[in-house]
């Protein structure tokens, strides 16, 4: 059993104490791993590496002599 | 993209799916990493091994599968998703599934077990430490839903007693209050959680 399908459950149904326990356990978990994650260096050093991807991809493309257009024939 | 901006309060997990023009700048891609690199990294691993017979992969080029798939997710528009066709969860699987492949064809570019592209490369198949991993960074996602839709002071109450697990009684000292108005705000914050978690976009992303 996990906290999502438990949480949603109609909301009359209550908890009894083994599921509360359960859903705050799992929460707990996923709060503190999330609060950590800016202090993680491996995340710091992850997000370098997504940052430098999306800086390449959103780079224009070099101009080569292949991409430019023909020069206009001379009359 | 002011223009693109939904009229109506939704959800973290509601405006990565919402689908139209810009809808991948309404939720940071550095708040997007935060939440959803570990399952992405137990993806790559995952995907490695399914392509490798059980080779387990370097740290580096897992880490380098995971940036390639959140920048291509965030800035190339034929990795937008597309939420009528799936779930979200199945797009990160297929697209990190994806990377992983280019990663081992560039590593060996010989590797005559991998098809030829545009041909489909097999999933493996969904594993229990994958699903734990989502279901992690989509608890995380509902409590950030949750911050940001009820007061400060409620949801500072939650997470002092639910999430930090300090005692009602020494909350209720500390900010001034009585014992059984922290129960009761304790309380209106579980319903208010229970009615976000209910929400499609929380049970479509879960269930198989």
């Amino acid at each position: 059993m996990n906290a999502v399908v438990l949480l949603a459950r109609p909301a009359e149904a209550a908890f009894t104490d083994e599921e509360d326990a359960l859903i705050t356990r799992q929460l707990a978990l996923a709060y503190w791993r999330d609060e950590h994650a800016g202090t993680n260096p491996d995340l710091v050093r992850l997000t370098e590496k997504v940052r430098l991807r999306m800086i390449e991809a959103e780079a224009p493309e070099p101009v080569t002599p292949e991409s430019l257009p023909p020069e206009n024939p001379k009359p | 993209m002011s223009g693109h901006f939904p009229t109506t309060p939704l959800t973290l997990l509601t405006r990565l799916r919402e689908p139209g023009e810009g809808h991948y700048w309404q939720v940071s891609w550095k708040r997007f990493l935060e939440l959803y690199h570990e399952p992405l990294t137990v993806t790559a691993r995952a995907c490695y091994r399914h392509h490798t017979a059980g080779r387990d992969p370097a740290g580096e080029l897992v880490e380098d599968v995971v940036a390639t798939v959140v920048a291509d997710f965030f800035t190339k528009g034929q990795y937008r998703y597309d939420a009528t066709k799936g779930r979200l969860r199945n797009y990160l699987r297929v697209l990190t599934n994806a990377r992983t492949v280019d990663v081992l064809r560039k590593e060996n570019p010989s590797a005559q077990s991998l098809p030829r592209l545009p041909e489909p490369v097999s999933l493996p198949t969904e594993a229990e430490e994958e699903i734990n991993a989502f279901h992690g960074a989509l608890l995380a996602t509902l409590v950030e839903d949750l911050r940001n839709q009820i007061p400060l002071r409620q949801f500072e109450v939650f997470e002092r007693v639910k999430l930090k697990h300090q005692t009602p009684e020494a909350v209720a000292e500390d900010l001034g209050i009585r014992r059984a108005a922290i129960d009761r705000s304790v309380h209106k914050t579980m319903t208010k959680l229970r009615e976000i978690a209910r929400r499609s976009e929380y049970q479509e992303e879960f269930y198989p």
